[in-house]
């Protein structure tokens, strides 16, 4: 299983990949930003996407539209890291397409199992 | 004596963890390349490989390879840069065992201490292991490798927070909308990250940075309350990570169900209590729940565990004493404390409150300077760590009775048969009880309580004596003997448990009681020993750096002959104050006499206790008191010392943590001083 982490705040990069990989046993990938992000998942073609919302290229959910319009990486499931969390907002993001949305600051410690049950309750 | 063969291209980071090395009693071979380690290898055995693994083209994976074939079974630890290592961490442990994975930059004396435990809790250094790698032992588990990256991360975080936090202040300081944006960025980022590192406190407060930065960007307003936001962060980034779980703030996703922290619930109807008790749980970190109403509370209790419950005794006109037992009913809830508060100063209400099953009754109105404190206090006794209990009984059955009763209840049980060893298992388990049997062969459970009674350090111990006889004679011999308490047998469990409760628990406050100093409210000088003493064992275990400061107030006699004693206390009472509020839970604060205080920060090298100790000398020194001669200021000086560059025991730290507060009185007071710390270049020299 192997996630792609977008952050363009290397601080966040750097935890969450731990926990990702020290605690959630994921592989991962890593991008500090949405181009570079959508360049990633092509070469690497990750099973789940783990991105900010906030990024200075290309954010959030203009990521997201990209990735929709690409059939080979339609199919991935992404989740929102975000500070701010507003119910209308987490709304907005998965009508968008997200199969969740995880809270900044977020605990490291259960960082990576908080993606896996979103991904399972995604995949139901 | 054991060998290291020690492979980095530096020389200075070779020097450096030679001198270290030896310091530890290793013989150390170096090795500047790949090519110059395999010749030493084929000159000499070695115990241990200590390798550099930063060499980005894959050489010292080769190399590990090459050297695992060579030799299946002696540990290896790599030392390397964040990055490559997490990537390849799998690779390294999996395939090639390696023992342990090291980032830069190190700090060579715990390094080399830790080493000793790796040589000794490694089999495969002692003899050659013909199973080859396939049967090396499994890799450390994951979450303590876990934990030490990312103790290792916040530290890095936190070396780079203060100039971030600089970063902000000149942004805002230029006052052009560009720049007010570009803080506002800067401190949205930090805001998002500073949590996950354990600095929670520095992320709720660039929120506010944040908040008024973006207000006054688009209302123009004059960004009042900014530079308060920003020391706010900067004290809080001083005082260190929090790793405990619970501090860490707001983690949780929307579609998954997240797993609760335990929460204190809180039923009363009166807000502004409910206000009081919010901020308490804020102060202390714990997630606070309310309810007005019993219904809303069982409902609350259904959904998430919880540590405690502080109920008011009057709720919507109807008393509320059944609650305690309903809320013990819901499942995951059934051993958590519960206090009451009430108007109501009666005997009989507290009396009811009691039969409750309530440890505790706050009076209302409670006084808001100390009732987090209390509340402190109370959750304490909910959240300590399971009492141990010392059951001693000839009868073999009765043991395992008593045993299994008192485990379901959660208590650590050990058990002897005869009272002849007692003291030395007393001495080896400091069980929090005695549960002894008063006819026991040999020498009678009245005799062991008053022997007992006549050493200072049982002097307290709660002592329960259990007897099938209870006429007047026997109770009297009992109770005169020092015995805490009599049952009766046969011996009703729910009882037993009940009084076994009540005497831990009023041992365990008496104790914490004990151990405070009335005017400061930190700890006495003895506790204080026996604390920093476990945390520096531990230290020293485990090769983590521990700091201890010692610090004297400077002309106190002046400031008591000149504004009178009261002011004396005064100073001592807020510097005491101070102390209690800044520092995570871990760190160690006492009163070591007079105007003297120490402190110890377990896992801390001396720059992060240096910076940490000016910072409260910055507080200290702008706070005022009031004395017989007007208003005046205070300051102290303070010396910090650290394990291991000062010494390995609490009295070579303590001498030259002394040394150097005697160095900064005789060079004009008002300062601090720590020790030279050996990895400072290095630190300096090799930042990720």
């Amino acid at each position: 299983m192997k996630v792609l982490l977008i952050d363009d705040e290397d601080d966040i990069r750097k935890v969450a990949e731990l926990s990702l990989r020290a605690v959630g046993k994921f592989e991962t990938c890593v991008a500090s930003g949405g181009r570079e992000g959508m360049e990633i998942a092509r070469a690497e073609g990750p099973d789940l996407i783990l991105m900010d919302m906030m990024m200075p290229d290309l954010d959030g959910l203009g990521t997201l539209a990209e990735l929709r319009r690409d059939p080979a990486l339609a199919g991935i499931p992404v989740i929102f890291m975000t500070a701010k969390v507003q119910a209308s907002e987490i709304e907005h993001y998965l009508s968008a397409g997200a199969i969740g949305v995880i809270k900044k600051p977020f605990d490291p410690m259960s960082l990576a199992g908080e993606v896996r049950r979103l991904l399972e309750a995604a995949e139901g | 004596m054991s060998t290291v063969l020690l492979v980095d291209s530096d020389a200075d980071v070779r020097a450096l963890l030679r001198s270290a090395l030896e310091q530890q009693g290793y013989s150390v071979i170096e090795a500047a390349g790949f090519a110059e380690a395999v010749e030493e290898l084929a000159r000499a055995p070695i115990d241990l490989l200590v390798v550099d693994g930063g060499q980005s083209d894959g050489s010292s994976l080769e190399f590990l390879a090459q050297f695992r074939g060579s030799f299946p079974s002696t540990p290896i630890v790599l030392l390397s840069s964040f990055f490559q290592d997490l990537r390849s961490f799998r690779q390294l442990t999996d395939e090639l065992s390696v023992s342990r994975v090291v980032y830069k930059p190190i700090e060579a004396a715990s390094f080399a201490a830790s080493l000793t435990w790796l040589l000794e809790a490694n089999p495969r250094s002692q003899a050659s292991d013909p199973q080859g790698p396939s049967q090396a032992p499994a890799p450390p588990p994951p979450d303590d490798e876990f934990e030490a990256m990312l103790a290792l991360l916040s530290d890095e975080f936190a070396g780079r927070l203060p100039a971030r936090l600089a970063e902000i202040e000149a942004h805002v300081q230029a006052g052009e909308s560009e720049r007010l944006a570009e803080a506002q960025m800067l401190a949205h980022k930090l805001r998002g990250s500073a949590g996950s590192y354990g600095f929670g406190l520095v992320g709720s407060a660039l929120g506010v940075v944040e908040d008024l930065i973006s207000e006054s960007l688009e209302r123009g307003g004059t960004l009042e309350g900014f530079t308060a936001a920003l020391s706010e962060a900067r004290s809080a980034a001083l005082a260190g990570p929090r790793t405990t779980r619970q501090a860490l703030i707001g983690t949780e996703s929307t579609l998954a169900a997240r797993v609760p922290t335990r929460a204190l619930l809180v039923v009363d109807d009166d807000p502004d209590f409910l206000e009081l008790v919010r901020a308490a749980g804020e102060n202390l970190l714990v997630d606070v729940v309310t309810a007005d109403s019993t219904e809303a509370a069982l409902e609350l209790a259904a959904r998430r565990p919880l540590l405690a419950a502080i109920l008011d005794v009057h709720l919507k006109r109807r008393h509320s004493f059944s609650l305690a037992d309903r809320l013990r009913e819901t499942p995951g809830n059934e051993g958590i404390s519960i206090a009451f508060t009430s108007v109501d100063r009666r005997i009989t209400t507290r009396l009811a409150a009691s039969e409750a099953g309530a440890s505790r009754f706050f009076e209302k109105p409670v006084c808001a300077e100390n009732f987090a404190e209390q509340v402190q206090q109370f959750l304490s006794t909910s959240r300590s760590s399971p009492a141990r209990v010392l059951v001693v009984d000839d009868d073999e059955d009765i043991l395992s009775l008593y045993t299994h009763t008192l485990r379901s209840a959660g208590f650590q049980v050990s058990t002897l048969t005869a009272a002849v060893t007692l003291v030395d298992q007393l001495e080896k388990l400091s069980p929090d009880l005695l549960l002894l049997d008063i006819n026991l062969p040999g020498i009678s459970g009245v005799d062991v309580c008053r022997a007992l009674r006549m050493s200072e350090r049982w002097e307290f111990l709660p002592v329960i004596l259990i007897s099938a006889d209870t006429t007047p004679e026997t109770r009297l011999r009992a109770f005169r003997s020092g015995a805490s308490d009599l049952i009766q047998k046969p011996v009703l469990s729910e009882e037993l448990l009940a009084r076994i409760r009540m005497q831990v628990e009023r041992s365990r406050l008496l104790r914490e009681r004990a151990d405070r100093d009335a005017l400061s409210g930190l700890m006495l000088r003895r506790p204080f020993l026996q604390s920093v003493g476990r945390a520096l064992a531990l230290s020293l275990r485990e090769g983590r750096p521990l700091a201890l400061v010692l610090i004297d107030l400077d002309d106190f006699k002046a400031i008591n002959d000149t504004h009178g004693h009261l002011a004396g206390d005064d100073v001592i009472s807020r510097f005491g104050d101070l102390l209690r509020r800044r520092f995570r839970p871990q760190d160690l604060r006492g009163r070591w006499g007079g105007e003297e205080f120490v402190l110890a920060f377990p896992g801390r090298g001396v720059e992060v206790a240096l910076a940490t100790t000016k910072r409260i000398l910055e507080e200290f020194r702008a706070l005022r008191f009031k004395g017989k001669e007007g208003s005046f200021g205070a300051t102290f000086t303070a010396g910090v010392a650290c394990f291991p560059e000062s010494g390995d025991s609490i009295n070579d730290l303590l001498r030259r943590a002394d040394e150097l507060l005697y160095k900064g009185k005789e060079s004009g007071k008002n300062k601090v001083l720590g020790e030279d710390s050996i990895f400072s270049q290095v630190a300096k020299g090799e930042g990720l």
